[in-house]
């Protein structure tokens, strides 16, 4: 089957955020997906991208039917104060019906490259630790699991936390 | 006592540098700071910065959550974040934070397609 890698363009925020809602189905956490179409387009296509995306699209068996967008990975880059810019994946997903093609690592090596001529000494990413599918895939590709091995923890602010903490104090 | 809060300057890159690694060796890690007050002037004051210091960031970008990473042990780090509404997400939800560098990246980069 041919597939194709390539920059997202505004026209695939319909199908970003269908694949953004499956994966967050797998993780069982779909009912925290808030975000609409508007906001994908706006905040990865306007003036300021604050993320960046490829997409995997295969053409169907008939040369009638439409491209289908089939795996994506979202990314930015971050900065770490000792040792310098990361690549930072926010997300990456395959349709189930498209796994064990080798369209993951083939995404995987396409950021991998593009983290190394881009001068990151790192890409950093969250695995939630019951995905043993996900977990061994990195392990076998010689991640390290920070969590694990350091000791850290991920903690969030949520809106109304920042809220409160952006207040002027009493005094 | 008075003090003030303000945006980072180049000029404050020394200072900034010596804080990291102060908090490095806090969180008992100094060995991996491999940056110097140099490549921090370069990334963060340069045409394109790649990083801005100051928490109403947030509140101006619209964002809707921060998020951060705290060291197991750090009780005094953990029990601030706690106190201001923040969740531990590896707790509550599982997640861990993954790494890939050096060689391992490279691996990555250049690892054979399956055809």
């Amino acid at each position: 089957m041919e597939y194709k890698l390539r920059k997202a363009e505004p026209r695939d925020v319909p199908d970003i955020l269908r694949l953004v809602k499956e994966l967050a189905k797998y993780e069982e956490m779909e009912h925290q997906v808030t975000l609409t179409e508007k906001e994908l387009l706006e905040d990865g296509f306007g003036d300021t991208p604050f993320y960046h995306c490829i997409i995997t699209e295969i053409q169907g068996e008939k040369s009638s039917e439409d491209r289908k967008v089939v795996g994506f990975a979202m990314y930015y880059f971050t900065y770490d104060p000792w040792v310098g810019k990361q690549l930072y994946l926010e997300e990456f997903y395959v349709m189930d019906e498209y796994r064990g093609l080798g369209i993951g690592s083939g995404i995987l090596r396409h950021l991998s490259n593009l983290a190394m001529k881009t001068r990151c000494t790192g890409m950093m990413f969250v695995v939630a630790e019951n995905n043993e599918p996900s977990v061994q895939f990195y392990k076998r590709r010689g991640a390290e699991d920070l969590s694990q091995e350091e000791g850290w923890r991920l903690f969030r602010f949520d809106k109304d936390s920042l809220v409160k903490m952006a207040a002027p104090s009493e005094e | 006592m008075n003090f003030k809060i303000r945006r980072a300057a180049k000029e404050d890159c020394k200072d900034i540098s010596r804080m990291i690694m102060d908090l490095a060796i806090y969180e008992k890690m100094p060995d991996q700071v491999k940056i110097s007050h140099e490549e921090l002037e370069r990334d963060g004051f340069c045409q394109n910065p790649l990083f801005e210091s100051l928490l109403s960031k947030v509140a101006e970008k619209q964002c809707v959550r921060l998020q951060l990473s705290v060291l197991n042990w750090n009780t005094p780090s953990r029990d601030f974040y706690a106190a201001k509404g923040a969740q531990d997400l590896t707790v509550t939800e599982g997640w861990h934070a993954i790494r890939f560098d050096g060689q391992n990246l490279d691996n990555l980069a250049n690892e054979a397609p399956k055809d």
